[in-house]
């Protein structure tokens, strides 16, 4: 697993009319890379489908059960090395999401200041542009990967808001 | 007689002059049907049968008409009166579940006594407060939903799959009035499509999240301009609205769709897919 995958909002890093091609909207930074405390959530995955999957199960619903809405998610993956390269760090944290199995999975990626939050700006935008590196599950993927999630006692469905599971076709116990 | 219907486009006055067959009531949002009394003298009576989607068109197209025809007024002065009628009449065909009853007399002529009386009184009331007066209060309320609508969506971009604190202003306010709601966002939409475009993306994302119910034929409209748009995000916002809702018209509105990203006709393309599955 040496990708780290983020979720992302895709069309903030198209192209934009009022930009050159090569120029990444600031709202890009501003709505998919928002440090807290000069460190960035990522995750480790491999770079497959099946694998970015896991990753985007544990990405696609708060744990604050008043905020989750099942919806279309888009993921997005960068090589660990290329971040180490700018002297960005890793440190392996435990990763505050309803998916049991990869909450190990979690990094904190530290160190950011403004050059390398561009500088990964400038990772991410190709990737994301010529669709090689950026994943889009559909609400309805989602649904189905919840669904399987919860069938393999991989998602607590408590965890998970009335709405929620309503979507899931899934009885609330309570 | 014959049977007749209110098609939606008709003019009342039209439709009014239309027989409808005794004791049956045509089909449609309105029904029309003439009824005795025990005098035996006929007249005729609509009926808002249900709190459909496409309740407010059909009764600003009604009232607006009552009004004009029942009072003598410009209809540019019948404005906020016809508003008032829309609330009126929304209200009683929401809260009371058998819809609102209109009788006059006389023959199947929409401009009977009756219903000059009906429209009078509520006429009455909106003359009660000064016009004026009414305007600019509206005007005040718009701005200060606007002012915090945007505030809340500047402060905190719309994330994917998290709960955004503007949708809850949106629902309060289609909840207290949602014709005037829906008004108020189409003008806010107008408003951001040229010169902001990603606020207006914002404001469909949440728009998006309202539940179908809220929306209705509104949301499918607004959703298939916004298609229209140039900004990719606008676009998005759309199909991620009309994904969320999942309503067969709006499947229709994205395979009609010709989008020119490659990821966005990717995205588009699973999405009709998925909605379009039976095991959804």
């Amino acid at each position: 697993m040496n990708m780290l995958a983020r979720k992302i909002s895709r069309a903030k890093w198209e192209r934009k009319p009022h930009l050159a091609p090569n120029e990444i909207g600031a709202d890009a930074i501003t709505a998919c890379l928002r440090t807290s405390g000069d460190a960035l959530s990522w995750w480790r995955c491999a770079d497959e489908e099946e694998d970015v999957a896991r990753v985007a199960l544990a990405v696609a619903l708060p744990v604050d059960k008043d905020k989750q809405k099942l919806e279309t998610i888009d993921v997005a993956l960068v090589p660990a090395v290329e971040l180490e390269s700018i002297g960005l760090s890793l440190r392996d944290s435990e990763g505050n999401t309803l998916v049991n199995d990869v909450r190990a999975r979690h990094v904190d990626v530290v160190y950011f200041d403004v050059d390398r939050l561009a500088a990964v700006a400038r990772m991410l935008a190709p990737r994301i542009r010529s669709g090689t590196q950026v994943f889009t599950f559909t609400s309805a993927r989602v649904k189905r990967l919840f669904r399987e999630a919860i069938g393999d006692n991989r998602v607590d469905p408590s965890a998970l808001s009335d709405k929620i599971l309503a979507k899931l076709d899934i009885e609330a116990s309570h | 007689m014959t049977s007749s219907t209110v098609q939606p486009g008709e003019s009342t006055e039209t439709a009014a002059s239309k027989r409808v067959p005794s004791g049956t009531e045509t089909p449609g949002p309105i029904a029309a049907s003439i009824v005795c009394d025990s005098t035996g003298r006929k007249s005729t009576r609509l009926r808002i049968r249900s709190a459909s989607d496409e309740l407010a068109a059909w009764s600003s197209q009604v009232l607006a008409w009552f009004v004009r025809s029942s009072q003598d007024e410009e209809p540019t002065s019948c404005r906020p009166q016809e508003a008032d009628l829309v609330d009126e009449l929304t209200r009683a065909a929401t809260f009371a579940s058998v819809g609102m009853s209109m009788v006059h007399s006389g023959s199947p002529s929409f401009a009977g006594a009756g219903f000059s009386e009906r429209v009078t009184w509520v006429a009455s009331r909106c003359h009660g407060i000064d016009n004026g007066r009414r305007r600019s209060d509206r005007n005040h309320e718009f701005a200060s939903f606007k002012a915090r609508l945007f505030s809340m969506l500047l402060d905190e971009p719309v994330e994917d799959c998290v709960a955004h604190p503007a949708e809850q202003l949106l629902s309060q306010a289609m909840g207290m009035n949602r014709s005037g709601a829906q008004d108020w966002l189409s003008r806010l939409l107008v408003e951001t499509y040229a010169s902001r475009p990603s606020l207006a993306a914002s404001i469909l994302r949440c728009v998006g999240r309202l539940d179908f119910g809220e929306v209705g034929g509104w949301g499918l409209h607004v959703a298939d301009d916004a298609l229209h748009h140039s900004v990719a995000e606008v676009r998005e916002a759309a199909v991620r609205a009309l994904e969320a809702w999942g309503d067969a018209q709006g499947v229709r509105i994205l395979r009609q769709h010709q989008e020119k990203e490659r990821w966005l006709r990717a995205y588009i393309q699973q999405v009709i897919v998925d909605l379009s599955s039976p095991a959804r």
